[in-house]
């Protein structure tokens, strides 16, 4: 072997080991380890939570920000405030005196009492449907209600000049004759087997009540005479006498007309 | 003042992290002890070379005989210097030790020269590299540390991101405690890379460096061993 290689070997085989170091580097380490163990965590930067920190807001109100400075809506420009206007005295019209109060009376235990009212509030409905109460829906082939009636046929108020007639003239309400009618109708029948027409005669009170029903003038069969004489005591009871009407009683003459 | 915990927010957020990031902080951390035994190593080492060569050389420049040299090369080996001059005086010697082609075996002895001072200087200069390897020895582990350890910590943060989008995504919130966790565990992987790697940065340039002056200093020493030869053997 060559000398100068032989001295070259001998040279590498003494190189330093690593072992010691390595020893070192493992010791140095621990011990940091250990440090970052005891250290505390504010050394290492870690902020301690105080007890009473803040940990979350919450806002109903819209984000969190500060109550002035720079952080507004209008990005912290001026703005003009507005001057108050002042107040002025309200506008106070001017108004009648008050009416006075009444005085307060003592209860008198003798004062005179109004009558109780026996009348009927309806009419007896053989049916046995509940009366109703103000404006009807009329039966008919007619898809609107015209307040047109037929005219020569059955029951009539006059329409025609076949049924009926008041003793009075100009007689205010309309109206009161048909619900009058309407409800005679119910308690009547057209078709009884004979034909034949019979003007009956009645009286209607003050506070609706029928009386005085009368035969004016016979179909001739007893037993129309009879049926138009029921129906009227059937119906018993008409709706009080209009407001308009300024008569006691009202006087009707109503034709009532039957077929086969 | 609150008083000062002990860093267990910290540790816990080691203890806590996924297997993947204590992996990588295992790894960064044998990285770390191995580059801090290389660094002791090499500074060490490098540090005993520059005080035994410079004795090396005062033992050299006042003794008038090389085998005076060579007498103290046993108790200052740790020199670079030392390896070049036992390489030179071998290669010498054997020069030396040879007899002559043209002599006789009747002629008086003439004076001991050399036959090739460029042998010597190829012998010197063997020495002078495998003093240099020697000295190098290990810095590779140190210029691999200071490449690879930021990448591997950057996976490891890259991982516990990954780790952290993926418990927001499973607990359907971004509030910030399910957020922070995973981040600060990512962000330990980068930081546990950054340092193992900037030791071994600052220090594979230190010892670079002082490698460099010692083969400057041998390349120096070579000269001057080749002029010493060519004045008194040639």
């Amino acid at each position: 072997m060559d000398v100068v290689s032989a001295v070259l070997i001998g040279r590498g085989r003494d190189s330093q080991r690593l072992a010691p170091t390595l020893g070192w580097s493992l010791a140095l380490h621990a011990g940091l380890v250990a440090l970052v163990l005891v250290v505390p965590s504010a050394w290492l930067g870690q902020r301690v939570a105080e007890v009473d920190d803040v940990v979350m807001q919450i806002s109903l109100g819209g984000a969190v920000g500060p109550r002035d400075g720079g952080l507004n809506t209008l990005g912290g420009r001026p703005v003009q405030e507005a001057v108050p206007v002042e107040a002025k005295a309200p506008f106070e019209p001017v108004r009648p005196p008050a009416a006075k109060a009444p005085e307060m009376v003592e209860i008198r235990k003798d004062a005179p009492r109004r009558p109780p009212n026996t009348a009927a509030t309806s009419a007896r409905d053989p049916k046995g449907r509940t009366p109703t109460r103000g404006a009807e829906v009329q039966a008919g082939n007619t898809v609107a209600q015209t307040a047109g009636r037929g005219q020569g046929f059955g029951l009539s108020s006059g329409g025609g000049g076949t049924g009926g007639y008041l003793d009075v003239a100009n007689f205010c309400c309309p109206e009161y004759l048909a619900t009058m009618i309407d409800l005679v109708t119910r308690n009547w029948s057209s078709r009884q087997g004979a034909e034949g027409t019979t003007l009956m005669k009645f009286v209607v009170e003050r506070d609706g009540r029928i009386g005085s029903v009368e035969v004016e003038k016979s179909s001739r069969v007893q037993a129309l005479d009879y049926f138009s004489q029921r129906s009227l005591a059937l119906t018993r009871q008409l709706p009080p006498l209009p407001a308009g009407y300024t008569g006691e009683r009202l006087t009707v003459h109503l034709s009532f007309s039957y077929i086969r | 003042m609150p008083a000062a915990a002990p860093s267990s927010d910290f540790v816990r957020l080691i203890a806590e992290a996924s297997l993947v990031s204590q992996a990588v902080l295992v790894i960064l951390g044998i990285f770390s002890i191995v580059a801090w035994a290389v660094i002791g190593n090499r500074l060490t080492a490098l540090g005993r070379a520059r005080r035994q060569s410079a004795q090396f050389l005062q033992v050299f420049r006042t003794s008038a005989k090389f085998s005076d040299a060579h007498a103290v090369c046993p108790s200052l080996s740790a020199s670079p210097l030392v390896g070049m001059f036992q390489a030179g005086y071998a290669e010498l010697n054997a020069q030396l030790r040879t007899p002559a082609a043209h002599a006789t075996p009747d002629a008086a002895p003439a004076r001991a020269t050399i036959r090739s001072l460029n042998a010597i200087d190829r012998a010197l200069l063997r020495a002078s590299s495998a003093e240099v390897a020697k000295l190098e020895r290990q810095m590779t582990f140190l210029a691999t540390t200071a490449s690879i350890t930021p990448f591997i910590g950057l996976f490891g943060t890259v991982w516990g991101i990954m780790t952290a989008f993926s418990n927001i995504g499973a607990q359907k919130s971004t509030d910030l405690s399910v957020v922070a966790p995973g981040i600060a565990e990512a962000l330990i992987a980068t930081a546990m890379g950054l340092f193992a790697a900037i030791p071994a940065v600052y220090f594979f340039n230190h010892l670079t460096t002082g490698v460099k002056a010692q083969a400057t200093e041998m390349d120096d020493f070579a000269l001057e061993f080749l002029n010493i030869c060519e004045r008194n053997f040639s």
